[in-house]
């Protein structure tokens, strides 16, 4: 779950070294408007998702637009606390237009449904969640390797000027990032509704720790964010069960400091070399 | 500082002090948290404004400095005044702490750590419950008393107030002090400022930990002016607000904390219709300072308020000779200096003498090892085999700052000046190398008047004729050169290495440079420039050394080195074929050989990368220069 949301911060970074802070907000802006189409208009799921995660995309580009790109232009680092203010106002703005109660999302059928093995019981939301993760990291790494978009992709990371010197269009796979960084975003908020309660306050908490994971995996390799992800996933579960849950965040933060320190470029992430 | 912005300060702190007296209850209790968010917002523009780190856990020093006093005072009843320093030096001392892994990390990784401390921070106080009462809080923290006198609700803002200006006050002292000059360097150019003899290490520990003292007191004056803390006051949204203050004013400047906690306390108060949408409007506000003005309010209005001083008498030509003159000169050596990157030889053992009073150059074909020699000598490098030493002392391995403060200076190749800094500044912080003195003398007021009359001098010395009060970004590029070379000799050095100095200069600044050159040997420096401007090399120096593929491949003066048919650019060409990394080409690799032999445009040269092509296409080129052309070949 983490691991998904934080690869929508991997695919922006390695393209434009930018990433969108409130990635949190978009994740719940997922979860709101699938909500919104699929129980306060009563369009049909399928239907409401699709509309959930165009959304969702679409406002990738718009943060791309007014939230990154002026300031990228400029090479100056204000994006972060441009995107940061970008969550804010969306978060009001879903405040005001949905209501302040939090709503528990209807599950399908098949996601109530559960299974025992031995004395764990797993319902099948519980599998689909690690396996659409793992499913979008693999579609990610073939795409990347496979098709031209993936390829230009690959060349605009390693060189973005030379790239656009190729006659690859900079400018555009940095807005497709965003967009498909947005979807990422929208598919967790998704799967994460029907476990907790939709409100406009859902994303902010796992959003800064989907960045820790992003961090931690060191945010330029994909496979480090995944595997960062199930370990930080594991790392709070058994923080919760040796501790209870109070601790969780005080132990699990910790470690990301401590983590950091040891490995400044997460731990996974290579050091780039100085060139002086 | 200047007396306008003194005055600006002295009028705002009477203004607040005076609205104070004629507010009710509610609105001094706003009065004060402006000036509460202003003392922390001094502090966070210390590290942001001026060592260039982002924090956005900032809340974490604020929430440390009210726990701090809020448990002393009520559950170990402690006086307020004993209580009120202990918790900033509780907050510099996690403000310490945190430097440490915030020092090894940058970017996004810096915010994450910084995000992370605020939560932790957060978490801990609503856990520790038998220290801060949990969830919910600490209650009924007693008002300071001094004397007879109990501080109500207007003392404690009346105090807040002047403690802010005061602050203000040293803020501006501290910026343009030697450890603010030192702490703007490092957010400038970090490398650069190593090289000027800088720790960065120290630098920006003190600035963080200067950042979370100042968060701490606050934190204390909050929880007793507020006389209840629980964590709902220290929410991840507050660090945000923070930034919000400094970013609005404008990072760096001195007013920014005030004019931003203003704007971004005060203004949702006056618009309290909007209470609902304070958020929003929160977002929107920075959004829109952020396209409009992005080095904020003041960084629009401080240049008024803050004109800059008059240029100093520059000191005279015998006064700069005099500083500059080495009476005891030692020779830099390098002893089998070696080092590989992966399993690429970048330089291998080389022996390079350079000595006192003579320009030395260093010369070969792009990748033959220069740059990374001059790393290896200035400790940006640690290498694997071998050192270097200056006279018999061997240079410190690796450690960049400590090689700068040993006396060996350098420049590099795309010139790295402080580029917010303005020329003089550049200079003077060099001038320091890196011993920056007390805190408590910086903050008593900048005594560089010699200083600023001895830079002047070097700038006219090394013939910098444009203004030193202008940013060092604003310059032309031969004048970025002449100030980096300047800066470098404002270290007071025994050596100074140069990588590239001609690149990109004409003709004319090219003899005027060599002619500089020569100059700084006759103080007794010891001067190692790389160059491929071969009119230089051969016109200007004393000793000629010649590297390819990490290698020493000839040595001596100029014409010695000229006649070495070791150095004739064919054999240039093939030694860095044999230096490429996959061995088993080597037989395509000859063949190669043989058509660059029948044909020089080496676009033929399939077996070669299309850099290589490049660098051997380019000395061929050099090497046919008219200068060069009397070499056999």
């Amino acid at each position: 779950m983490y691991g998904l949301l934080a690869l929508g911060f991997y695919i922006t970074y390695a393209v434009s070294s930018t990433v969108n802070f409130a990635q949190g907000s978009t994740m719940m802006l997922g979860a709101v408007t699938a909500f919104t189409l699929g129980v306060g208009w009563n369009w049909p799921w399928p239907l409401a998702i699709a509309g959930a995660l165009a959304v969702c995309a679409a406002w990738g580009v718009i943060v791309e637009r007014i939230g990154v790109r002026p300031f990228a232009r400029r090479g100056s680092d204000l994006w972060l606390m441009a995107t940061v203010a970008l969550g804010l106002v969306l978060e009001n703005v879903v405040l005001f237009t949905f209501g302040k109660d939090p709503r528990g999302m209807p599950a399908f059928r098949l996601m109530e449904e559960a299974f025992t093995v031995g004395e764990l019981r797993i319902s099948w939301l519980q599998i689909l969640i690690p396996a659409i993760g793992l499913a979008i990291a693999v579609a990610l790494h073939l795409v990347t390797r496979g098709t031209r978009l993936g390829k230009s992709m690959l060349a605009i990371v390693q060189n973005p000027d030379a790239a656009r010197l190729m006659g690859i269009n900079v400018r555009g796979a940095i807005v497709a990032a965003y967009a498909i960084s947005g979807l990422f975003a929208g598919v967790a908020g998704l799967l994460i509704a029907p476990l907790f309660t939709v409100s406009s306050t859902m994303g902010t908490l796992f959003g800064i720790k989907a960045f820790a994971v992003a961090i931690l995996g060191g945010i330029t390799n994909p496979w480090g964010v995944v595997v960062a992800g199930l370990l930080y996933g594991t790392a709070e579960a058994l923080v919760t069960a040796g501790f209870g849950s109070t601790y969780t965040q005080i132990v699990t933060f910790s470690l990301v400091i401590v983590a950091l320190a040891f490995r400044p470029h997460g731990l996974f992430g290579r050091a780039e070399v100085k060139k002086v | 500082m200047s007396a306008r912005l003194l005055a600006a300060i002295v009028i705002l702190a009477a203004a607040s002090i005076t609205a104070c007296f004629f507010s009710d209850g509610y609105q001094v209790f706003v009065i004060a948290n402006v000036a509460l968010t202003a003392i922390v917002a001094i502090g966070l523009n210390v590290l942001l404004g001026l060592a260039g780190q982002i924090s956005l856990g900032h809340v974490g020093f604020y929430a440390i400095g009210a726990y701090t006093c809020g448990i002393l005072t009520t559950r170990h009843e402690w006086d307020f005044w004993a209580a009120f320093p202990i918790a900033g030096l509780l907050a510099a001392l996690a403000g310490a702490l945190l430097a440490m892994p915030a020092l090894r990390v940058r970017g996004p990784y810096l915010a994450m750590v910084t995000i992370a401390f605020g939560f932790v921070v957060e978490q801990s106080a609503a856990e520790l419950r038998d220290f801060t009462g949990g969830w919910n809080g600490l209650m009924g923290i007693p008002r300071p008393a001094l004397g007879g006198f109990a501080f109500e609700e207007i003392s404690l803002a009346v105090f807040a107030i002047a403690l802010a200006a005061v602050l203000l006050i040293l803020f501006a002292r501290l910026r343009d002090s030697t450890w603010g000059l030192a702490m703007r360097a490092t957010r400038d150019a970090e490398v650069a400022s190593q090289a000027i003899g800088l720790n960065l290490v120290a630098v920006r520990t003190v600035a963080f930990t200067l950042s979370a003292f100042l968060a701490g007191l606050a934190g204390a004056l909050f929880a007793s002016l507020n006389q209840f803390i629980s964590p709902e006051s220290f929410p991840f949204f507050q660090s945000i607000t923070f930034l919000l203050v400094v970013l609005v004013g404008g990072a760096g400047t001195v007013l920014s904390p005030v004019v931003g906690s203003m704007i971004v306390v005060l203004l949702p108060e006056m618009l309290a219709f909007l209470a609902e949408y304070r958020l929003l409007f929160f977002g929107s506000l920075l959004l829109v300072v952020l396209w409009l003005a992005p080095e904020g309010i003041m960084g629009k209005l401080e240049p008024w308020l803050a004109p800059r001083r008059g240029a100093a008498e520059p000191a005279s030509e015998a006064e700069v000779e005099a500083f500059l003159r080495r009476d005891d000169p030692v020779p830099l050596s390098t002893h089998d200096l070696s080092i590989a990157f992966g399993g690429t030889r970048a330089v291998d053992g080389v022996r390079l003498t350079a000595g006192p009073g003579a320009v030395t150059s260093i010369i070969g074909p792009n990748g033959a090892g220069k740059t990374t020699l001059l790393n290896l000598i200035s400790g940006f490098y640690k290498p694997d085999r071998g050192r270097a030493q200056l006279g018999a002392t061997p240079l410190p391995r690796g450690s960049t700052h400590l090689v700068a403060r040993a006396g060996v200076a350098r420049t590099f190749q795309t010139t790295q000046l402080f580029p917010r800094m303005t020329v003089l500044e550049n200079l003077l912080i060099a001038m320091r190398l890196g011993r920056l003195g007390g805190l408590h003398r910086a903050l008593a007021g900048p005594d560089d008047e010699a200083r600023a009359r001895l830079a002047a001098g070097l700038l006219r010395f090394v013939g910098y004729a444009g203004p030193v009060e202008c940013p060092a970004a604003a310059l032309a590029h031969v004048d970025r050169r002449l100030v980096e070379v300047a800066r470098a000799l404002a270290l007071g050095p025994r050596v100074v290495t140069l990588d590239e100095p001609a690149a990109g200069l004409n003709d004319a600044d090219t003899a005027r440079l060599g002619e500089l050159l020569r100059r700084m040997g006759s103080l007794g420096i010891a001067v190692v420039i790389i160059e491929h401007d071969m009119n230089l090399v051969m016109g200007f120096s004393d000793r000629v050394t010649v590297l390819d593929a990490g290698r020493m491949i000839a040595e001596g003066d100029p014409a010695a080195v000229r006649a070495d048919p070791g150095c004739a650019p064919r054999t240039w060409a093939k030694a860095s074929c044999v230096s490429s990394a996959a061995r088993g080409l080597r037989k395509r690799r000859r063949r190669c050989w043989k058509w660059r032999i029948s044909l020089p445009a080496t676009a033929r040269c399939r077996c070669w990368r299309a850099s290589d092509c490049a660098s051997v296409a380019a000395s061929w080129w050099r090497c046919s220069a008219p200068t060069a052309r009397a070499r056999p070949r």
